[in-house]
């Protein structure tokens, strides 16, 4: 008999765990909607926020500033990510309106061993692991990290911020339009090839953004994107490719089934509790929880 | 209005896609506040021609001019902010965004300037566009709502909140509209010809509508233009006969 205690504490942490995961799923679908690409160095810029993150508390801000290093990072972030957008990945749209998806590819699996080597190169192969942002505290009577509480609320933060821009701002609504038609937002009068460096920039700091808080638990290595990566692409298939909503609600639940699995069942297979879900949605509702079939016209 | 000076000027314009020629050499003039036509059978370059004026596709060789500018060699946002506005024969609306909201994707544009400063002002003539194509009512409705026919109206309307509108192409806006709506895109079209002095180029089969609106077509086939003049004026010229039926 499983203590319900223990399975509530469970749930809790798969709920905490899924809405971090979706961060780094959201910024992956929301580059894929815009700029119809997958960016596989996207487990990259979560190390580099991670190192920054971890290199901005230990060398700069302080232990007790911890908090300011998140959207220092995020926005260091964004603006490499534009620069990247504007010279690795803008030729991939330059001329007619014709995708090269090899291109960007071929780019962004260049990137991930690029940046890779680099993190090596400068800072070892060693992890390292920032001072813990909180100590451990309680949602309602369940115990939880304060470390994985303060990923939670910085999650819900961020997330928060990022609808408000996307749903509020006319920069939103050239976001949103040109995710929903590339072609109808240029004769519009919206210069795509912005849109997609802005679009690519919000992505990216996204993941740094996952990278930065995830820092204490996950810790700091030149690999550690790797999984954060993986799981964004699982809650993609779970979700759907391109929908942020979907985004969400399948990191929920792989959080969610991963941690149940691991007290129901083993925490040996964590990993292999998540892939099952991929593959059942896989047969059950290729496109995802929520989406759409693609049109071509 | 000012029918003296040309707006629109074509040099020997060629498209290539491979080994076939869409568009194939053509020359056209198309002068400031006309409502040319534009037909020809299936296949004889018509979109391709709106899709290289608005640049969705760039030219293998030749020049468009706007009022004297050359501007073949500009992305499709810059040709806008320049006056030169299009729909498509499948609207390309944005499907999850409100009416209203897609009205005011281009009224906020990078083509339009500062004119985010005047907000409730750009809204309210979003407002009176939507009034103007009898849309109003469906404002906070979601695009993905509306009827093919609507949807056409939302799209032409969208064009309209364009500042300035020097030139719009409408590729087969009549095609799969019901004819009330159809009434409302004709009406809409000669009112901004008349009393803003836009200049328009319709592409479409429907030769009624045509006659209505249009002073002078242009007959393409095979990539060229074989014959301009009214339209019954070119209805009786052998070549255009013979490009219809297939001689």
């Amino acid at each position: 008999m499983i203590d319900s205690f223990l399975l509530y504490q469970s749930l809790v942490a798969g709920i905490v765990i899924g809405i971090i995961y979706a961060l780094m799923a959201i910024g992956i679908t929301f580059i894929y909607s815009i700029m119809k690409m997958i960016n596989w160095s996207m487990g990259e810029f979560y190390m580099m926020g991670s190192y920054l993150q971890y290199f901005l508390v230990v060398y700069i801000l302080g232990a007790e500033l911890w908090f300011l290093g998140i959207p220092l990072s995020m926005a260091v972030i964004f603006v490499v990510g534009m620069y990247i957008q504007r010279f690795l990945l803008k030729p991939m749209f330059v001329g007619e309106m014709e995708r090269k998806d090899e291109y960007a590819t071929v780019i962004t699996i260049a990137m991930m061993v690029f940046f890779r080597n680099l993190a090596v190169v400068l800072a070892g192969p060693n992890q390292f692991c920032p001072p813990d942002y909180a100590s451990p505290t309680y949602i309602g009577p369940l115990p939880v990290s304060g470390n994985r509480f303060v990923a939670l609320i910085g999650t819900l933060a961020i997330l928060g911020l990022f609808y408000l821009i996307v749903k509020k701002t006319w920069v939103g609504r050239a976001l949103r339009g040109s995710a929903q038609n590339r072609v109808g937002i240029q004769t519009a009068g919206v210069n795509v090839l912005r849109v997609d460096q802005v679009a690519f920039g919000i992505g990216v700091s996204l993941a740094a953004a996952a990278g930065a808080l995830l820092a204490p638990i996950f810790l700091v290595w030149p690999e550690n994107g790797a999984v954060a990566t993986m799981k964004g692409f699982e809650i993609i298939v779970i979700g759907g490719l391109g929908s942020i909503p979907g985004s969400l609600v399948a990191g929920l639940l792989l959080g969610i089934v991963e941690s149940l699995g691991s007290v129901l069942i083993s925490p040996s297979f964590k990993d292999v509790y998540g892939f099952i879900l991929v593959l059942l949605l896989l047969v059950i509702r290729p496109t995802g929880l929520f989406g759409e079939r693609q049109r071509v016209a | 209005m000012n029918r003296t000076s040309t707006i629109l000027e074509i040099e020997n314009l060629t498209k290539s896609f491979g080994g076939l020629k869409a568009v194939d050499g053509l020359s056209m003039s198309v002068e400031k506040g006309e409502i040319r036509g534009i037909i020809g059978p299936n296949g004889s370059g018509k979109t391709t021609l709106v899709n290289l004026i608005t640049g969705i596709y760039d030219a293998t060789s030749g020049a468009i001019y706007l009022g004297g500018e050359r501007i073949d060699r500009l992305r499709p946002h810059v040709r806008t902010s320049k006056g030169i506005i299009r729909t498509f024969q499948i609207p390309k609306v944005f499907r999850n965004m409100t009416v209203l909201e897609n009205l005011l994707v281009p009224a906020f544009s990078d083509s339009q300037g500062d004119r985010y400063k005047r907000h409730k002002e750009v809204v309210q003539q979003a407002q009176d566009l939507l009034k103007f194509v009898q849309l109003e009512h469906m404002k906070n409705e979601l695009a993905k709502t509306l009827s093919g026919g609507q949807l056409m109206l939302l799209q032409i309307a969208r064009g309209f909140i364009i500042d300035p509108l020097r030139l719009y192409l409408m590729d087969e806006p009549f095609a799969g509209v019901n004819p009330q709506i159809k009434g409302v895109i004709m009406e809409s079209i000669k009112e901004m010809n008349q009393e803003k002095g836009v200049t328009f180029i319709v592409v479409s089969h429907e030769m009624p509508a045509i006659r209505r609106l249009c002073g002078t077509v242009s007959v393409m086939h095979e990539g060229r233009s074989i014959a301009e003049g009214s339209l019954e004026e070119v209805a009786n010229i052998p070549t255009v006969i013979e490009a219809y039926i297939g001689g």
